[in-house]
């Protein structure tokens, strides 16, 4: 059984100084600590579990992490010591309003791999609208599930089971693979912790390289500033064409960013003591019950 | 200007608060552009996803609701949705429905249901998708949406495509939309006159719910009571002329239900709880002392990442937005992404020891002391008094 897990490495927003958010249209993020996006931290987790859970069954499962663009070598070399048996980055350039292009290249990476399941996070990124795995699933014309929170797979009847978020409810579907399935707010949330034995031994793989055809002319732009290529990365040897999803031509277009954040006119709330402050709490509460 | 509108998995009980907020994403075109066609779509009565508690009168209340719309032709074309069927299985019929009748504008109503779906036919359709869109500038031949970026650290505005263009709004009731609901039920600009009588009762959509649920007296959608500016057309045939549609994908399984949080979003008073708290036990107390207020109780997506609360209380852009008349936080530090559930909020109570933390600067009021001796002092005191 082969499952892929499509992920994405984001700056770290909380860790911007607080005044570069006041010149949007030249934000740089070279300094910010990269992380996993959210969801996707959720999505590898969630994967894991599942191959966890598969192999006690005793199946053999291909594990496979994949991503567009680059980011620190350590975020890379940590999926492999977190159990993943494959860690690729697609060249070429990823940009948060580009959720066709980023498509195309898993597209092209995913027809090649041939994986039962796609895992990938809800919304990723700066300005996501959650359009990738749409398009992926789509491109692909594989069933897709949304807001997926918890995943079971039965190897012989090639059937997921997925409990899915609905508005007031959790809803247990089974779909049959192949299927693209995207993490939300799971009750898989963040990245197993790993020993430091797991840590050296991934330290010694390779990340693979795979650069889609007609896409690789954009390498050099791929890597955010600051980024550093993953320890003992190594191009891939051959290029796959990519057949991007119907029709997936346009992307975002900005035509610029704003911050109105509404500047602060905060009034202390001041007293002797946390009862007196309370107190005056309690008036606040009385308002709105009278009203 | 033609225009599309498609609602999924519209429930009973939020169909009045998802019409309302669609109102503010449509007021700016409505005021800039004349629309000559206006067609609805109703993918129901919520069997799409099988566990939706939908009915005829959420489709009365959306007949009500474009009847008051300004445009020359109206249309409510609705589908009857067989069970498990996936938005992959349902997008042929919508990709067929969008040929047969192309639009300018496609509107996607703020449902989970309807994220899914919008993304997935714009996925197939090849059309721009924007969700979380707070507002609109609709002036030909340019369409600009302006939408949170960078974890709600700020705005983007974005360029659309007149035909080539999915809209959602914010899910959540974002911001943005408040203002422009808060003027329409005034009076001031907006919704107000181009629905009028309806923006007269509040927001107006709870008075055409309500004139409209009564009117809902019917077995089946083909004899509905519909106003008589309005086309009722069934377009299931679009549907069951495609492969997809007979190629079931999905099978549902059980129903869970959410545990109940109350009506977070809409509750006027409301208290959230964040990292500060430190322990679920203090998370507990703090659950306690809303109860004894009356307040709802949310938190914030660390607290929920901890297990000290269910995902469906987290206050933020990964969750609820907020319009309560007083909400305080608790031990929250105020990351942006919270922030943005809070930016309804008429006034805002931070406690925090911490007097630099974030949440100060939208605060209207704040103190600085540590949270969990505030909680203990107010479950000493006694209320109601």
């Amino acid at each position: 059984m082969r499952m892929v897990v499509c992920f994405k490495i984001v700056a770290d927003f909380e860790d911007v100084i607080p005044t570069d958010w006041d010149h949007m249209e030249a934000l740089d993020f070279s300094y910010v600590k990269k992380i996993y996006g959210c969801y996707d931290e959720a999505a590898l987790e969630t994967a894991l579990r599942l191959k966890d859970e598969l192999v006690a069954a005793g199946e053999n499962v291909r594990s496979v992490a994949v991503t567009v663009g680059g980011g620190p070598g350590v975020l890379f070399t940590g999926l492999y010591a977190a159990g993943f048996d494959d860690v690729v980055r697609i060249e070429g350039s990823d940009s948060e309003f580009a959720p066709g292009r980023t498509a195309a290249m898993l597209i092209g990476f995913l027809k090649e791999e041939q994986p039962e399941l796609v895992f990938t996070g809800q919304t990723v990124g700066a300005c996501d609208s959650g359009m990738v795995p749409a398009l992926v699933a789509a491109g692909l014309g594989y069933g897709w599930l949304d807001a997926v929170t918890e995943v079971h797979f039965n190897p012989q009847e090639k059937q997921v089971e997925a409990v899915c978020e609905e508005e007031h409810f959790l809803v247990n579907r089974a779909l049959m693979a192949p299927a693209v399935l995207t993490v939300g707010n799971g009750t898989a949330s963040a990245l197993r912790m790993f020993s430091l034995k797991a840590r050296m031994a991934a330290n010694k793989k390779m990340v693979r390289f795979w650069t889609a055809e007609g896409f690789a002319d954009d390498t050099a732009a791929s890597a955010a500033p600051g980024a550093v290529p993953a320890t003992g990365a190594v191009p891939a040897p051959g290029a796959v064409s990519v057949t991007p999803a119907p029709g997936a031509v346009l992307d975002y277009m900005a035509d610029g960013f704003y911050n109105e954040i509404k500047a602060g006119s905060c009034q202390w709330i001041l007293g002797d003591d946390a009862p007196a402050k309370a107190k005056q709490l309690l008036e606040r509460i009385k308002e709105v019950a009278r009203k | 200007m033609r225009m599309n509108i498609v609602f999924a998995g519209l429930e009973r009980d939020k169909s009045n608060d998802v019409l309302r907020r669609m109102n503010g994403l449509l007021a700016p075109f409505f005021r800039a552009i004349e629309v000559l066609q206006l067609r609805c779509l109703y993918i129901g009565p919520g069997a799409w996803d099988g566990a939706v508690d939908c009915d005829k009168s959420a489709t009365a209340a959306m007949c009500g609701w474009l009847s008051a719309l300004p445009a020359r032709e109206k249309a409510l074309d609705w589908v009857d949705t067989e069970e498990n069927i996936l938005p992959g299985d349902y997008c042929e019929g919508l990709c067929a429905y969008f040929d047969m009748y192309p639009a300018d504008v496609i509107v996607f109503a703020p449902t989970l249901s309807g994220k899914q779906l919008g993304r997935f036919a714009a996925a197939k359709k090849g059309f721009i998708c924007y969700t979380e869109v707070r507002s609109v500038d609709a002036v030909l031949p340019v369409l600009k949406v302006r939408r949170k970026v960078y974890s709600a650290h700020g705005d983007g505005v974005f360029r659309g495509v007149y035909g080539k263009t999915v809209l959602i709004g914010a899910a959540a009731g974002g911001s943005g939309m408040a203002e422009l609901i808060g003027d329409a039920a005034a009076g001031g600009s907006g919704m107000a006159e181009l629905i009028g009588d309806a923006a007269a009762g509040g927001s107006g959509m709870a008075e055409l719910f309500g004139h409209a649920a009564a009117d809902s007296c019917m077995s089946e959608p083909d004899i509905f009571a519909a106003p008589a500016n309005i086309y009722i057309n069934n377009v299931a045939a679009l549907w069951q002329n495609t492969e997809q549609m007979r190629r079931v994908f999905c099978r549902q399984l059980s129903v869970i239900p959410k545990p109940a949080v109350g009506n977070l979003t809409e509750a006027p008073l409301v208290f959230v709880g964040g990292k500060g708290m430190k322990t679920k036990e203090n998370f507990m107390r703090l659950e306690a002392l809303a109860r004894k207020f009356g307040a709802a109780c949310g938190c914030t997506r660390p607290a929920a990442l901890g297990g000290w609360a269910d995902y469906s209380r987290v206050v933020g852009i990964s969750g609820g937005s907020l319009r309560a008349e007083l909400c305080i936080t608790f031990g929250v530090s105020g990351a942006a992404p919270f922030l943005y559930g809070v930016e309804n909020v008429r006034h805002l109570v931070a406690v925090n020891k911490d007097d630099r933390a974030p949440v100060f600067s939208r605060a209207d009021e704040g103190i600085v002391e540590d949270c969990i001796k505030i909680i203990e002092a107010m479950e000493g005191f006694k209320w109601p008094i």
